[in-house]
């Protein structure tokens, strides 16, 4: 006698098939009369189906119901779509093995059992995946907690719900967003989204998120803008307004140079930048990481604050 | 764990299109695959053998035979395909050729680019393509793949910029030393292109990639020992939030791996003495010289 999950397995895959293999829909009595696995009462056999559709959704297949005679609405079908469940889009080898090396970037991960998955089905194409051979990539860190549910949230555009601790806030707060879109930035991944209850466009730092991610049941609940761009938003990547004067050696401190701002030669060693900072915070971190190449001329209280920290790196280095 | 029926329902409707496209595979190549046991593989092969279309005619069932360890799948029914990338999948995949994008060489990212696009346009349009970007850290990046290269013993691809021609060439070359300046760091490397030793500005490096061919040993080479750092600070400083995944707790303080000298001297530099690099050594007083090198430039006579 085989196990009962066994013929739960079985009939699983035959209900697949044959929803699959049908031109029109097929109604419960067909199912149950055509598809092998389905037995007993009447009931038992409704139970059964239900629990059934609702493992195959689960496991992301996508069950169309309808019901095929205007005259007797009562009587739905069910059909599962070729084109939906089938991967018929064409990839060439090139292609293929391109994704098998993203993939691995993020398999180490806890997205290993859907690389797993994804390879796999990669391998099951007619057509085998080439990966550049030369490339060995180097480590780094992809993904952060929380992109999961993010990335479930975006691509079905459901609402999520976190509390959240903005920086130098004491305590954290309840968030409803609407994610629009999500960018890594130096390490760091980061939301930008439509803030329910502040009726603002918010960017939020993953690494800030408190609590767990809930999603909302309910999918395409609003609409992403086509012509959204995430870097639109990201501060980081705008400019600031703490206004700094700073010589910095020629040739030199490139992440300066490539802020906004003006840049005025001073002589053969020394260039001027005049350049916006977001804060004092970024202005004394970006300046201090270049040592002896940069140096505060405004505002004065910026230049205290370097020598005092300088002042204190020698004393504790030292 | 115990596996549910749907959960082995999926693995039976991925190995059909798996074994299809994959004629002449054996039991272990399977398995290996679809991470289970070669047992677990033969009883799920048992369970297709039963399966197929309405009417379960040998015409209408999954035809499969296993013979010495090679398993041959005749007639797929209308499993001949896999299973469609699902939106949330899709976008891992952006995700994943986002990053990739950003590591390898200039000259492969349009191909990247492409691809993404072509992603967001199949199977998530309604998530639009400028909607998930990644930005690494560029020179802290360059930094570990240097590391790497020295520690793995494999060559690097790198896109190089001579600020003096203006010209950009590719090149392989096989690091021997990384040579921390005042004013720049140094990558001393053997250059396949010039067949000699050549030095490196790091800053100059437009990308840099570890390539799957083992360094030229030189004489002057000399492996860099990755070795740990011991630092002190609070919980909630900057630097120990951001790279916590790296650090190890001890007491009352943090352990990191160093993989290049430099990086962890500008960081210390950049907290303000609010990160203490206890040892090793070279740090510590590499840390304590380019600060009083700069304080001199705020107590000279303007």
């Amino acid at each position: 006698m085989r196990l009962m999950s066994s013929a739960k397995t079985e009939r699983l895959v035959n209900l697949t098939m044959a929803l699959l293999g049908t031109k029109r829909y097929m109604t419960k009595s067909e199912i149950f009369r055509r598809v092998s696995g389905y037995s007993g009462s009447g009931e038992t056999k409704e139970r059964m189906f239900e629990r059934d559709k609702d493992d195959l959704r689960t496991l992301g297949i996508e069950i169309e119901v309808a019901s095929h005679d205007p005259l007797f609405e009562d009587e739905v079908g069910y059909r599962i779509r070729p084109e939906l469940f089938q991967l018929r889009e064409k990839f060439d080898s090139e292609e293929l093995g391109l994704v098998s090396l993203a993939l691995g970037l993020i398999a180490d991960s806890e997205f290993v059992d859907t690389t797993y998955s994804l390879n796999r089905r990669i391998n099951s194409l007619a057509v085998s995946p080439l990966t550049p051979e030369e490339f060995r990539l180097s480590e780094i860190n992809v993904v952060e907690n929380g992109l999961s549910e993010l990335l479930e949230a975006l691509s079905e555009r459901k609402t999520v719900t976190f509390s959240y601790q903005k920086e130098g806030a004491s305590k954290s707060e309840n968030r409803r967003v609407n994610s629009l879109g999500l960018s890594a930035w130096r390490g760091s991944w980061y939301l930008v989204g439509e803030d329910l209850d502040r009726d603002d466009v918010r960017v939020f730092k993953l690494s800030r998120i408190s609590s767990r991610i809930e999603t909302s049941s309910s999918s395409n609940s609003y609409v992403i803008p086509a012509d959204f761009s995430i870097k639109d938003y990201l501060v980081m990547l705008k400019p600031g307004e703490y206004s700094v004067k700073v010589r910095v050696r020629r040739a030199l401190a490139l992440n300066l140079r490539n802020m906004p701002g003006s840049i005025t030669q001073l002589d053969d060693d020394w260039d001027l930048l005049h350049i916006d900072f977001k804060d004092q915070e970024q202005a004394l971190r970006e300046i201090l990481w270049l040592g002896p190449d940069a140096v505060v001329e405004e505002p004065a209280e910026l230049r205290s604050a370097v020598v005092a920290r300088l002042e204190k790196l020698v004393r504790n280095h030292g | 764990m115990v596996e549910t029926a749907a959960a082995r329902a999926i693995r039976l409707i991925d190995l059909v299109p798996f074994l299809h496209n994959n004629p002449g595979i054996t039991l272990r190549e399977v398995a290996d695959q679809f991470n289970v046991t070669v047992s677990e593989i033969v009883k799920d092969l048992d369970l297709l053998f039963m399966c197929g279309l309405p009417g379960y005619t040998p015409l209408e069932l999954i035809d499969l035979s296993i013979d010495d360890g090679i398993v041959s799948l005749r007639e797929p029914q209308n499993l001949d395909s896999p299973r469609r990338f699902s939106q949330t999948e899709a976008l891992l995949i952006r995700v994943a050729l986002a990053a990739l994008e950003e590591l390898l060489p200039d000259s492969k990212r349009v191909k990247v680019r492409v691809l993404r696009e072509k992603f967001t346009r199949l199977f998530t349009d309604q998530v639009p393509n400028e909607a998930i970007s990644f930005a690494s850290d560029a020179e802290r990046t360059k930094l570990k793949v240097v590391s790497d290269s020295i520690s793995q013993g494999k060559k690097l691809l790198i896109t190089y910029l001579n600020p003096t021609k203006s010209e950009v060439t590719e090149r392989k070359i096989s690091v021997t030393r990384v040579i921390p300046e005042s004013h720049r760091t140094l990558i001393e490397a053997w250059c396949d292109a010039s067949n000699g030793i050549r030095t490196f500005n790091l800053a100059n490096m437009k990308s840099v990639n570890l390539i799957d061919e083992d360094s030229i040993r030189t004489t002057s080479a000399e492996a860099e020992v990755i070795t740990k750092a011991i630092l002190r600070s609070s919980e909630d400083n900057r630097f120990i939030r951001e790279n916590h995944a790296q650090l190890e707790k001890r007491e009352d303080r943090f352990l990191i791996d160093i993989f290049q000298d430099e990086w962890l001297v500008r960081s210390a530099l950049a907290e303000g003495g609010e990160l203490l690099v206890e040892s090793p050594d070279r740090i510590r007083a590499r840390v304590a010289f380019l600060a009083g090198e700069s304080l001199k430039n705020y107590s000279k006579p303007d």
